[in-house]
Parts: structure tokens; C-alpha cells; sequence
């Protein structure tokens, strides 16, 4: 108990969609039980980092964003895009030693999706439809009947049509057994993705029932 | 679970419940340090330590709190006077738990920088943030630390300053009294040259999983006795938020792992202090980073 897990960033994998982080915002995902933080500056910039300030391990996605700086809830410590500590608030005159940082990981946005280790893609529109969590190990999850055409694989992702659009699914496994499945689309109807999100709804209780 | 081979840890005493908690003639099963414990009052609300062995613990009674010890040779208990002066108001806030390592939660009581965010308008201003210098210092005789010469501006210090001004200068002293226990003295309401006393004694059931008691001797003949414990169990649940979502839950004690600042002297000075012990219990010995 408390040794450091690490995290794997030798492969791509989709850890949230980009519509649930709007600029000024932090949210929490974890990954293989390896906690990160994912927060967006006014201007867009997505920002992944190991959930844990590295003052006194405050997990930062408690924290909030001002001034586009993440700011540790606990001693209100502020944290720059660049992961630098740009403010201690206990000592206001004082310059925050460069070497004062939150631990970033690589990130980028693709088919609407947060990916760590991801590469930068222009993909056009993409909406979130919805994240659920079911209880299940990565490899006994279903992937959802949402798509009118076969899936193709693509990196961390599998694609397929609805209505002549695109949509996107990605997995990735949360903790102890659980997995995370996230789902994007280029429709352009929100009736539509209404009607898909409640359809993932359905297939997380049908999993959740299964298991218990 | 399993019982801890700690020494340092074992040779404690540790509260196992507060006054009154089990009524005459019922029993309470506890764990102190991963041993299950079952505690049995007689008709006069006196406790009985009993392992599941059958052993019976020694047991005393101190603080509105009754501890015990599994060691043969425990640190003395420590001498607070306060609780002894017959115009204090002494008062048992009950019992909160928390999951984490006991250490983090003492580290939490000794630190000021935190009462801006985390107890906003009440311990601490957002507009003025500064933890001014102050002085830490080994008292050998008792093996004690304490943190002198403390202060920062309150919004409301207390209940009775909550109720009696928009904010004060509050004088603060901290004593670590044990591995496992805090306590603090602060600016009492209407007395220049006496203090509040309030404690914080931890019981770790496991090394991440605890019960926090928070006994004080109080200088206040005007609050209610309510509204004094609901002041204490307001601080201490916002604090709870906190301590449960540092990580990691264990202490880490390497000096890589989290990086202090000035204002952290005492928690720097209270994690050397453990690990000249030798203690184990509670802590991440190796790098968390």
C-alpha cells in the first residue's frame, strides 16, 4: 500500500472526452490505477499530470483553475501550463524554485477524446457523447452495438458509422477491475446523441447486472 | 489483519474510545494497530482491554479518553495541565475517521498554510495567505517538539471569537506530543496570558486507516457545549477532504518525495524526528516520486 505505481506512456490510450474538460476546468481520470489530473487553460491548452501536488501529495484534481494555473486546494500553491510552481501563497514574496514542478505527461486530442501519448490531429468536429464506467477487466468488456458498419481499429480507438457519421469508442481500465468506455461522434443532430447516450446507459446497467 | 511488528509504534499509548462511548454492561469491538480489541465497560461505565486472546491491556484514563497500549515499556503519556484547571471547560468532540496514515493526519494539525483554503472565513483569510517565520525546537527532557511563536490572522478563531469580533491576530504553539498525537495552544477569547488547549489523539486501526479524537480544555463561558463541538467537528471534517486524498496515504519521509517550503518547518522537523525514532509504522521509507 502506497508504493508508486507507474503509469504506461509507451502506448496511446483515451482517458476522457474533451467536452467534459472545458477551458478553466480540472477533472480526474485514472488509468491501471495510477491517478492523473487533466485540466484546460482559458486558451485551450490541455494539461495531464500525475494527480498528486508535489507539496504534500494533495491530488490536484481537487484543486481549481484561476488565472489560467491550476491551484492545489489544499495550501492554494498555483501551477502554470509549463508545470512549473508559479505561486506559494504561505510565502508571497517569494519566487518558486524552478526545479518546483507537477509531473506532466504527454497529451493530445484526437476524435474528441483526451489521449495520453496521443498525436496532435486535426479531426474536424467531434461531440462527447458520454464516459460510463462499468465493473468489468478490460478484456471482458463489450463494446457497445452502436455502429451501422463493421469497426475499424485505429491506434486506441475503433470507428465506425451512424447515419453516414462517424463514431468513435476507446477502453481503457480505471482500477481494480473496472473499465472505463468512452464514446464520440461527428452527428451533428443532438437528438441523435441523446438517443446514443441513453443506449450506453443500457449497456452499463446490462453489464453491471451481468457481473452481479 | 495482522498486528503490527513495530516497536516504536507498539510502545505507545493509544485511545481506544472516549468517555461514555460504551454504555455500563454493553462492549465495543476496536483494532488498534491491525489487533482486534474488545472493550467491555462494567455497571460503572469502566473499561476492560481485552485481546482476542483473552489478554487484558492496561488501560488509563485521561483527557475525556481512555488509551491503552500492546507494548511493555510505552512512551509516557504526556503531561497537559489545562485539563486539570477546574475553570476550563473540557470537552470531548466525539470521534471522526479517517482514512489515512496517522502521520498525515498529525502533520495536518501542525500546519498554518493550509487554514486559507481549507478553512475559508473561518481559520484563515484568502487575502492573507502569509505564514510568518516561527520557531521549532526539541524539548529533550519530555521528547517533545514544539513549534513556537506562530501566528496568523483569523477570521473566527473560535466559537466564542467567531461570536465576538470580524477577526483577530491568533497566537498559536504547538506541541507534538507523541508520533501519534498533537496538540495545540491558542489565543483564548478575553485572556491575555492563558491559552486554549486542544489535542488531537490518534488510534491507527491499520496503517492507513484511523479514528481521530480531538479532547480541549477550553477558556469560554459563553459558548453552548454544541456549539463548540460543532465549531471542532466543522474544522475537522474539511481537514478530512484533505487528508484522505493526499498521496501517498503513508507518510513518505525520503527527502525527494514532496518538497516543504519555510512554512513547513514543523512538518519537516516532526518527519526527522520519526525517523530518528526508527518508526516505520505509517511511513513510505522509500522515494513516492
Amino acid at each position: 500500500m502506497g508504493a508508486a505505481l507507474a503509469l504506461d506512456t509507451t502506448q496511446a490510450t483515451a482517458l476522457a472526452l474533451s467536452a467534459h474538460i472545458p477551458p478553466g476546468d480540472v477533472h480526474p481520470a485514472i488509468l491501471n490505477g495510477f491517478e492523473l489530473a487533466v485540466w484546460r487553460d482559458s486558451a485551450g491548452q490541455l494539461n495531464l499530470w500525475e494527480d498528486r501536488c508535489p507539496h504534500r501529495g494533495m491530488r490536484l484534481s481537487f484543486g481549481f483553475v484561476r488565472q489560467d494555473r491550476l491551484t492545489c486546494l489544499y495550501h492554494g500553491w498555483e501551477f502554470g501550463s509549463d508545470s512549473g510552481c508559479k505561486r506559494i501563497p504561505a510565502h508571497p514574496d517569494l519566487e518558486p524554485p524552478k526545479t518546483l514542478c507537477a509531473k506532466p505527461f504527454a497529451v493530445a486530442e484526437r476524435f474528441g477524446m483526451v489521449v495520453l501519448n496521443g498525436a496532435p490531429h486535426d479531426d474536424g468536429t467531434w461531440y462527447g457523447v458520454r464516459t460510463i464506467f462499468v465493473p468489468r477487466p478490460l478484456q471482458d468488456v463489450a463494446i457497445p452495438d452502436i455502429s451501422e458498419t463493421p469497426w475499424r481499429t485505429d491506434g486506441p480507438f475503433m470507428l465506425g458509422t451512424i447515419d453516414t457519421h462517424q463514431v468513435a469508442v476507446a477502453l481503457h481500465a480505471t482500477s481494480d477491475g473496472h473499465s472505463a468506455i468512452h464514446v464520440t461522434t461527428t452527428h451533428p443532430d443532438m437528438d441523435k446523441r441523446l438517443s446514443l447516450a441513453r443506449a450506453l446507459v443500457d449497456h452499463r446497467q446490462a453489464m453491471t447486472q451481468e457481473t452481479t | 489483519m495482522t498486528i503490527t511488528s513495530d516497536s516504536v509504534a507498539l510502545n505507545q499509548w493509544f485511545p481506544v474510545a472516549y468517555d461514555g462511548q460504551v454504555k455500563p454492561g454493553a462492549s465495543r469491538d476496536t483494532i488498534l494497530l491491525g489487533e482486534p480489541l474488545t472493550l467491555r465497560a462494567d455497571a460503572s461505565g469502566d473499561l476492560t482491554v481485552q485481546t482476542q486472546t483473552g489478554d487484558t491491556l492496561p488501560t488509563i484514563r485521561a483527557f475525556t479518553l481512555v488509551f491503552t497500549t500492546l507494548g511493555d515499556n510505552p512512551r509516557p503519556m504526556p503531561v497537559i495541565q489545562e485539563f486539570d484547571e477546574p475553570d476550563r471547560r473540557v470537552v470531548n468532540c466525539g470521534s471522526v475517521g479517517v482514512q489515512t496514515s496517522p502521520c498525515r493526519i498529525v502533520e495536518n494539525f501542525l500546519d498554518m498554510a493550509h487554514f486559507c483554503f481549507v478553512h475559508t472565513d473561518i481559520l484563515g483569510a484568502v487575502d492573507e495567505t502569509e505564514v510568518l517565520s516561527y520557531k521549532t525546537r526539541l524539548h529533550e527532557d519530555v521528547d517533545e517538539i514544539w513549534a513556537t511563536d506562530c501566528k496568523f490572522f483569523q477570521p473566527a478563531a473560535s466559537q466564542s471569537a467567531r461570536d465576538a469580533s470580524a477577526g483577530q491576530l491568533t497566537d498559536y504553539i504547538y506541541r507534538i506530543t507523541s508520533p501519534f498525537s498533537v496538540m495545540l495552544y491558542k489565543t483564548a477569547m478575553g485572556y491575555a496570558d492563558r491559552l486554549d488547549a486542544i489535542c488531537l489523539f490518534i488510534q491507527p486501526k491499520t496503517e492507513t486507516d484511523c479514528i481521530a479524537y480531538m479532547p480541549m480544555a477550553l477558556l469560554d463561558d459563553v459558548s453552548s457545549t454544541t456549539s463548540m463541538i460543532d465549531f471542532q467537528q466543522t474544522i475537522f471534517l474539511q481537514d478530512r477532504i484533505i487528508l484522505e486524498n493526499q498521496r501517498p496515504r503513508l507518510l513518505p519521509i525520503s527527502p525527494r518525495s514532496e518538497m516543504p517550503t519555510r512554512a513547513d518547518l514543523s512538518s519537516v522537523a516532526y518527519r526527522r524526528w520519526l525517523k530518528d525514532k526508527g518508526l516505520r509504522f505509517g511511513l513510505l521509507l522509500e522515494d513516492a516520486a
